[in-house]
């Protein structure tokens, strides 16, 4: 037995035989073309077909992956009808009398050495793009055109590993799950495109192998880890018997899971609890809907300001919470206004650097000294109330003055969208985030004031530990499970019970199964966690008492 | 002719999808639309001219528009800096 590592960058575990296919030296040699005008013809044909096929390939990726994720076939559609990339073919064959296969060949792979030596990493991957448009080029034009992946399984039963150079997109789109159920490759990397798309369709795979890749065999027998990167060509009986058994179980623990779609986080005593996902970009929604979560429990907005080049206007922000519901269909977001600070910088606005910014002028305290851009992002997701469950969070709250300005600045949207005859949903309701000690401690005062309290567990942990979690030296003492948080949560608890308000549990504790039973205790009305956690939590609520 | 020169944000620079971007919007645009960054110059409204300038974060990039529409393209191009780059 053999062993060999890459980089995983698609989790699962696949078994099977390897099945290696690309083009690995395969030229054109130039010879005279006898009819120049017939082989434009011909080139111009296949720029057709090609066009077409990248059309339907487009299509088909944004039915399954959406469109963010599908812009890269977007990019090879605009490559294909590049006039430089025509005219450079056209005039190889019109001037060199090249025969249309060499022309396409030929200039695909000038126009690919040009981003080969780009200093810039993410540049140079560009030259894989290139790749694949003259792929899809030649595949009309050479009968000699090395059979693709597609048509070298064409007669497999079982699933195998394809063993490829490169992986490109629209080999992942084009995966049939019957015939290959994972991916290894030479080059290639974690951030990919192609590694993007396998972790979204769920096929394991382990890139980068590097110059390893030769020492692959046609038909032998491995077993791929697409999280560790490990591949095992040959395998002993002991390791089969090993994957085999942590395969089957990561399979059925998938497939148990998702029969729990569409069914509700209910104890058996009929207790119903709501189970959000978190997200920090609206891409992840996607994963939200797949997960079945039951809306969304955290939009933390600071990432969407973080991406872009001023402050978004008000009628820009609106029309990005505003789609944002659209695609929950009803089901109910929560989202937070800017927490920025020295840690979450905005590459347009100059911060002084804080010796300590966990605790500085971040989250409220910059938005109440910055009160344009407060009732600005106000205006804006109140404008977006109209179209769906909206709620709104304020960061990082220590006073009750703080709420109370805050609210004043809630009228005052309010008021101005009133003016300007807005239609907005006047019963939004307004909560806080419960993360400091002092809140958590005046919790009954600060329910008097808003409609519900989500508990950021992780900042509430790192300021009642006083350790700093981003430190591995006193990361032993950051633990959610010590008697003073829980003991603090179940006193917002009680606050939010006693006022009627409603009680959301997030962050990293609020994912952690142990732990199910006791927020439920303290009157947790829904609980926020990442997207592929939902389904777990779900089962977890659903076997509880 | 219109002239401005616009500095890079973007951590990635004028990566490919904003050049598609770009050429998309530029797609029915009259006048010659010409960058210029690090002493190269691309045509802008051509996806691998574009992409071939390989333009980075912190770069100047200047644009130059000629032509019939340039003053309706100069705050187009205007307005695409400030969301893409």
């Amino acid at each position: 037995m053999k062993k060999i590592r890459g980089i995983g960058a698609s989790r699962g575990i696949a078994i099977g035989k390897l099945v290696i296919t690309g083009e690995q030296g395969y030229t054109v040699e130039y010879t005279e073309a006898e009819d120049s005008r017939k082989e434009l013809e011909r080139f111009e044909d296949a720029r057709k077909k090609a066009e077409k096929d990248l059309d339907q390939v487009y299509l088909e990726a944004v039915r399954r992956v959406g469109k963010e994720s599908s812009m890269i076939f977007q990019l090879h559609i605009m490559m294909l009808q590049d006039q430089d990339f025509y005219e450079a073919i056209r005039d190889s064959i019109i001037k060199r009398h090249s025969k249309a296969e060499y022309a396409v060949w030929k200039v695909a792979q000038q126009f690919a050495a040009v981003f080969s030596s780009m200093e810039d990493e993410y540049m140079r991957g560009r030259a894989a793009d290139v790749a694949d448009i003259s792929r899809r080029l030649l595949r009309y034009l050479d009968p000699h055109f090395p059979k693709d992946f597609e048509e070298s399984l064409q007669d497999r039963e079982e699933p195998c590993i394809l063993a490829v150079e490169n992986v490109v997109p629209s080999m992942i789109m084009q995966l049939d799950s019957k015939k290959v159920s994972a991916i290894v490759s030479r080059e290639g990397s974690r951030s990919s495109h192609s590694a993007i798309l396998a972790r979204i369709l769920g096929i394991p795979a382990v890139v980068a192998v590097g110059p390893s890749f030769s020492v692959f065999k046609q038909e032998e027998n491995v077993v791929l880890d697409g999280s560790t990167g490990w591949i095992f060509l040959e395998p002993d009986e002991e390791t089969l018997c090993r994957f085999r058994r942590q395969r089957d179980s990561f399979l059925l623990h998938l497939e148990q899971l998702q029969e729990l779609r569409g069914t509700k986080a209910i104890t058996k005593s009929n207790r119903y609890v709501e189970i959000y996902a978190s997200i920090t970009r609206p891409g992840d929604m996607e994963e939200v809907l797949e997960n079945d979560g039951d809306g969304v429990g955290l939009y933390r907005t600071e990432y969407y300001f973080m991406n872009t080049k001023d402050f978004p206007t008000e009628e820009e922000q609106y029309h990005h919470y505003a789609s944002l519901l659209q695609e929950l269909n009803g089901k109910p977001a929560v989202i937070r206004t800017l927490d920025v600070g020295t840690d979450r910088q905005l590459p347009y606005m100059n911060m002084m650097e804080e010796d300590n910014p966990s605790m500085g002028f971040r989250a409220m305290r910059f938005s109440l000294d910055m009160p344009h851009i407060l009732v600005t992002q106000m205006k804006a997701l109140l404008r977006a109330s109209s179209h769906g469950d909206l709620r709104v969070l304020l960061p990082m709250i220590t006073t009750v003055q703080e709420v109370k300005q805050a609210k004043e600045y809630w009228r005052q949207a309010k008021e101005a969208l009133r003016r300007e005859g807005v239609p907005f949903d006047e019963n939004t309701p307004l909560g806080i985030m419960i993360e400091t000690p002092a809140a958590a401690l005046t919790a009954a005062a600060l329910a008097k004031e808003v409609d519900y309290f989500s508990i950021g567990t992780s900042d509430l942990t790192q300021f009642v530990t006083a350790a700093d979690r981003n430190n591995p030296k006193v990361a032993y003492l950051y633990d959610f499970h010590h008697p003073a948080v829980l003991k603090l949560i179940s006193m917002v608890g009680d606050a939010a019970k006693e006022a009627g308000i409603g009680l959301n549990i997030s962050g990293e504790a609020a994912g952690d199964i142990t732990l199910t039973e006791f927020f439920l205790q303290c009157g947790a009305s829904s609980l926020t966690v990442a997207p592929h956690a939902v389904l777990e939590l779900r089962r977890t609520v659903q076997q509880l008492d | 002719m219109k002239q401005f020169t616009y500095e890079v944000k973007d951590e990635l620079g004028l990566h490919a999808r904003v050049a598609t971007e770009l050429i998309n919007c530029l797609k029915d645009v009259e006048s010659r639309v010409t960058l210029e960054d690090r002493e190269k110059t691309a045509d802008a409204k051509k996806l691998f001219s574009v992409m071939a300038l390989c333009v980075q974060q912190g770069d100047l990039l200047s644009f130059t528009i000629e032509g019939g529409d340039e003053e309706k393209v100069y705050g187009e191009l205007k307005e695409f800096c400030r969301r893409f780059l």
